[in-house]
């Protein structure tokens, strides 16, 4: 699992001196997972696109004002990435997307292809009536698969405030879906 | 994981939104390149910040060296410039501040002299094998620098870091078997990653990539298929290493080595040339090297390639 790769303080101290090949390892190995991470939440390709473009783009303003990561990089770039995400909510840029060619393979079901999207849709605005807190607690332990350590380091807090939040956020989506009724 | 979950009826709708369509592959590379282009931007505007704070400080001669930007195997040499330079009445400081320019910039030349007059003042193969891959990237960094920033690739720049790469196949053509092999990987490896920043850049580029942007990615594919085949074939290597010498000198193109060419130190000097013999002291220039009737069929076992060590016993390699 991605997450399991621990932060390099070798390429992170490379990073810092703006070293090409560290960056660019960098921007290989976390790219991708923050392109989904962000495509989960968004919905939008472009938008997902964006999101990466400006996580990394933060990252190496970070590390010129000598700030950024100490040691656990991966948490730190999905922390802005979910910040900027967080932006975009709050700025209701993140409209439904319209169900267009592009989401629907050919060989498969339109029918249940539609389906699918509408359902993300519906989970998407459930995740947005949470605390911006919870949704990352959720998005990185549901959809990403990571563990409460390695949540509790992304957000900064510890451990139990994450279990709790978790717990909140859970019945908050249940309420939510099943007034829908989603389930 | 399980037991965080307070109902498992959002398993259905959290393993929906784990199915979304595939990243784009050319808005990932076009995303890469642009990170990497402002990295490139961003380094030199750190070393120019850096200079400054240099420029402005009462710094002593020794934390002079101490400048993180810089690749380690420079500093001896870079103080020896400085040290020639302030005797003989130039500014040291000077020559320092060039070295995280640009080629646009007012102290580029002061760099691209004191790197010839580092590969001039070095005797060791090795030693200038790892100047001429330093220098090279450092060729790349620029290039990616002018590439944000706007502007366009001086034709200079990209003679120069060609000049590196023929160098550094050069000078491995040179060393000993076991030394050349070894390097041979070095060299490949580095191509290959200059290959690959080459190719983003490209790839991020607006439009139709610069001419000196695709003539330098075309040369590196090349230095990674000379290395490549080096690796398997070191003679037929050393061969054509030899041939691209003579071609080049046949062209009349810059003479190497004499460190006062605005584009750069060039592969060897004339006085490093071996005779084809490979049995000379290695002292002075062989004949073969630049016999325009020679042919690739002459250089059998036992022959040397430019810059290469001489091997003990008979011969002369002073010959005229």
């Amino acid at each position: 699992m991605e997450n399991n790769v621990p932060s390099d303080p070798d390429l992170l101290d490379l990073a810092r001196k703006f070293d090409h090949q560290a960056l660019a390892r960098i921007y290989d190995t976390y790219s991708p997972g923050l392109y989904r991470y962000a495509m989960r939440l968004l919905g939008d390709q472009n938008l997902a696109e964006d999101c990466v473009a400006e996580t990394f783009s933060r990252f190496l303003k970070a590390l010129q004002d000598r700030r950024g990561p100490d040691n656990y990089l991966q948490a730190y770039l999905y922390r802005v990435a979910h910040n900027w995400i967080v932006d975009q909510y709050r700025r209701n840029k993140i409209q439904p997307v319209e169900l267009t060619e592009e989401h629907l393979d050919e060989n498969a079901d339109p029918e249940k292809d539609a389906g699918l999207h509408l359902r993300q849709e519906r989970l998407r605005m459930a995740l947005k009536k949470l605390t911006p807190g919870q949704q990352q607690v959720i998005a990185l332990k549901y959809l990403e698969g990571w563990e409460n350590e390695e949540i509790a380091r992304a957000l900064k807090k510890p451990v139990g405030a994450v279990k709790s939040m978790q717990h909140r956020a859970l019945a908050t989506l249940q309420r939510t879906l099943g007034s829908e009724d989603l389930l | 994981m399980k037991d965080d979950r307070m109902n498992p009826k959002l398993d259905n709708p959290f393993n929906d939104l784990q199915n979304i369509p595939p990243r784009n592959p050319q808005s990932a590379a076009h995303g890469r390149a642009n990170f990497l282009a402002q990295a490139a931007a961003l380094r030199q505007a750190v070393s120019q910040q850096a200079d400054q704070r240099h420029n402005r400080s009462n710094n002593t001669i020794f934390p002079l060296f101490q400048r993180k930007e810089r690749l380690p195997v420079l500093n001896t040499l870079i103080a020896v410039v400085l040290a020639l330079t302030v005797f003989f009445g130039g500014t040291g400081a000077t020559v320092y501040a060039a070295q995280g320019s640009l080629p646009d910039q007012i102290l580029y030349p002061v760099k691209t002299w004191s790197e010839d007059a580092i590969l001039s003042l070095t005797g060791s193969a090795q030693t200038r094998l790892n100047y001429a891959l330093d220098f090279s990237d450092r060729r790349v960094t620029e290039m990616a620098g002018l590439l944000a920033a706007g502007k366009p690739i001086p034709d200079g720049v990209e003679t120069r870091f060609q000049n590196e790469l023929d160098l550094a196949l050069e000078l491995t053509a040179g060393m000993d078997d076991s030394q050349a092999i070894q390097q041979m990987s070095q060299i490949r490896l580095h191509a290959e990653n200059q290959l690959q920043i080459m190719t983003t850049l490209m790839a991020g580029a607006p439009g139709s990539p610069e001419p000196l942007l695709l003539m330098a990615h075309s040369r590196l594919r090349e230095q990674v298929q000379l290395a490549a085949m080096g690796e398997s074939d070191l003679p037929g290597f050393r061969m054509r290493v030899m041939q691209r010498f003579q071609n080049r000198e046949g062209s009349g193109e810059p003479t190497p080595g004499t460190g006062n060419n605005p584009q750069g130190p060039g592969p060897m000097s004339p006085t490093q040339m071996p005779g084809p013999s490979g049995t000379g002291t290695g002292n002075g220039p062989g004949s073969g090297m630049n016999q325009p009737t020679l042919t690739p069929g002459q250089y059998g076992q036992g022959s040397q390639m430019p810059g290469q060590t001489p091997q003990s016993g008979g011969g002369s390699g002073n010959m005229p």
